[in-house]
């Protein structure tokens, strides 16, 4: 950012608060410091806590690997995060899937539709998590309306195991994050420039191809962000993988959980945190070397 | 004030005055505030925490005059950990499990239990403890669907009849949590209680391996054995006593049998570093009187501690708690030591157990 040289101001116009009218850095400054403070005290501050923490050993307070160490060395822990990733990923992708229509839906349609459709997107905001989590349970259990439905329909025998698995982790958490896939997308959605795929219609593209070729690359930068949050925010979950899961389905946030709350080994609850933190960042890393993540920010 | 538009001096004139009398307004209120008497319970909510108000907080208000300011959060032993470290402890009264208690009182973030204010002498020997007083006693238990299990019928009887697949097929349930699952295993397995501990954890894993194929659900939440036994997804499931006792109440289709639960107890901890120790004191020494613990068992199931409640308790319930002496027996204590001990590991065991295919 280039520091707007001094510009010199007929007297007359010059108001009293110059200096903040003539230096746009400094304005800018200003202008971020209340946030830049807040997540400097709140935010990186407690995280350089628990990097600390987890570097320090509980008894001594002497510096010490043994619980990265512990974390890698147990093939637990290990497991475990990749079973987190391998079902956030599916939770995106399944989210994606869903998603697009309906962002594709509210962009393309008039201010009144829109309106009411986006109520009913945003309505799941207003309840608690825990009871969005508990609905799960009761329409996917094996005498829900469900597994009712089908049995009298005679489509199946007996009922289907849709809860207490990874299915019904899956599927609610898909709908607990739907939103924050389709709010992303509508947004860079909306800004797509109809006139674009008029002329490309103009020019002879059939629907299907005016979509491939015009309408979702433009659409990517909504893509990447949606699938970004969506996949982010699954990582960290750790109730809903508790009541909709089944063994195998567990969480590292619930393995945390434990330290924390259970075990009190609050350092080595830091190192798990840790472990996690890097391991997405890696992960973002390699999803910005293959896709680029400035075209989340509409860069080319 | 005339209709001319007010300058800009004069807008922040008022403005100011006016954010500074606002500002006031706290420090006026605690000045009034601090003549009377205040001091925070923390429970776990629910039917429990409303049963506590009843039988212990509301007569405690009536007596004393001192306000009791409900937290029904659910004691975290890591918030008071948070707390007493930072020296700003919020909490006067908590009711902890066992483990937190036990964890608490080595992490030394719990007061002496004051010998000159609270008299334990009539007590149960196991419930008390250095740093705490046992208030309820409490059990996991088999509970099962009265539906699939009319009463007078045949129904499976113990642990080792729960693992009998063949003999009482069906969906059933158990806790997400290796304490008393170990000790379930094992007596499936027919170790005789006496000889349950120190547990043979592998044993135990070996015998939770056969069962492992026919449970149907890994409860998390007290709330769920009694919802999943009405809806029909399982049939037989582990379940805490009072919650079974209080579904029954309201017409679910539940009831338990007392044969190899686990027997534990909730204390009445006061942590260090609190503002309001003695006054924190007299509650503990109010709610284990007989009158109190006697009340409670009018609202939940949940068996007393002190040996002069049992005149008190209704004919009716006695039946129904953990301590009542046709229950008691049946039991099996929890030996919360071996716990402290051995969970971290055993926590570590379980899940990479729940990792195997």
């Amino acid at each position: 950012m280039t520091q707007q040289k001094a510009v010199a101001l007929p007297r007359e116009l010059t108001p009293r608060a110059g200096i903040l009218y003539r230096y746009r850095g400094l304005r800018a400054v200003l202008l971020l410091a209340p946030s830049l403070t807040f997540l400097l005290v709140l935010f990186v501050l407690p995280l350089a806590k628990i990097v600390v923490w987890s570097f320090l050993d509980a008894g001594s307070g002497a510096y010490t690997l043994e619980h990265y160490l512990y974390a890698f060395t147990r093939p637990i822990y290990f497991q475990v995060i990749l079973n987190t990733f391998r079902i956030s990923l599916i939770i995106t992708v399944l989210a994606l899937l869903l998603g697009y229509p309906v962002a594709y839906l509210l962009s393309r349609l008039p201010p009144g539709p829109t309106n009411l459709l986006m109520i009913l997107v945003l309505l799941p905001f207003w309840t608690s998590l825990l009871v969005r989590t508990y609905a799960w349970t009761v329409i996917l259990q094996r005498r829900g309306p469900i597994n009712e439905l089908l049995l009298g329909l005679g489509l199946i025998d007996s009922p289907l195991q849709l809860v207490h698995n990874t299915i019904g982790v899956v599927v609610g958490m898909t709908h607990i994050l739907l939103p924050f896939m389709i709010l992303p997308l509508y947004s860079v959605m909306r800004g797509i420039d109809p006139n674009l795929l008029r002329a490309a219609q103009n020019l002879g593209a059939g629907p299907w191809r005016t979509f491939r070729r015009v309408f979702f690359p433009l659409s990517l930068p909504g893509v990447g962000a949606g699938c970004l949050l969506v996949f982010v925010l699954s990582i960290g979950y750790f109730i809903t993988p508790a009541l909709l899961g089944g063994l195998g389905d567990t969480f590292i946030a619930q393995l945390i959980e434990q330290q924390v709350n259970v075990v009190l080994n609050w350092n080595f609850a830091a190192a798990l945190a840790v472990t996690l933190f890097v391991a997405t960042m890696i992960l973002l890393y390699l999803y910005n070397r293959l896709l680029g993540l400035d075209k989340i920010w509409g860069g080319p | 004030m005339d209709a001319r538009r007010w300058s800009r001096r004069e807008f922040l004139a008022y403005t100011g005055a006016v954010a500074v009398t606002a500002s006031m307004g706290p420090f006026v209120h605690v000045r009034h505030a601090r003549g009377a008497q205040e001091l925070v319970f923390v429970s776990w909510g629910g039917a429990y925490q409303d049963a506590q108000r009843e039988a212990h907080v509301k007569p405690f208000m009536k007596a004393t005059g001192v306000r009791v300011v409900e937290i029904k959060e659910g004691p975290r032993i890591a918030k008071l950990k948070a707390m007493v470290e930072s020296g700003n402890v919020e909490w006067d009264v908590i009711d902890f499990e066992t483990s937190d208690m036990l964890r608490a009182a080595q992490a030394g973030l719990l007061e002496r239990i004051d010998k000159k204010i609270v008299d334990t002498g009539d007590i149960l020997a196991s419930a008390r403890h250095e740093y705490a007083v046992a208030n309820i006693s409490w059990s996991t238990v088999m509970a099962f669907n009265t539906k699939k299990y009319p009463p007078g019928k045949p129904r499976p009887v113990g642990w080792q009849e729960f693992w009998d697949v063949k003999k009482w097929p069906g969906p059933r349930g158990l806790q997400d949590l290796v304490k008393t699952n170990l000790e379930y295993a094992l007596l499936a397995d027919g170790v005789p209680k006496e000889k349950l501990y120190p547990l043979d954890v592998d044993r135990a894993f070996k015998s939770l391996d056969r069962i492992r194929p026919h449970i149907n659900v890994w409860w998390a939440k007290g709330a769920q054995p009694p919802q999943l036994l009405a809806d029909g997804a399982v049939d037989l499931c582990s379940a805490y006593n009072g919650r079974i006792f209080s579904a029954r109440k309201e017409g679910a289709p539940v009831d338990l049998d007392w044969t190899g639960g686990t027997l534990d107890y909730d204390w009445w901890c006061v942590p260090k570093g609190t503002k309001k120790r003695e006054l924190a004191m007299k509650f503990v020494a109010f709610a284990i009187q007989p009158e109190g613990q006697a009340e409670l068992t009018k609202h939940i199931s949940y068996g007393p501690t002190n040996q002069k409640a049992w005149a008190h308790v209704d004919k009716a319930t006695a039946p129904h708690l953990p301590t009542a002496p046709e229950n008691f027996p049946k039991q099996v204590v929890l030996n919360n030591e071996y716990w402290l001990e051995h969970e971290a590991k055993l926590i570590e065991r379980w899940e990479a157990w729940k990792l195997k295919k």
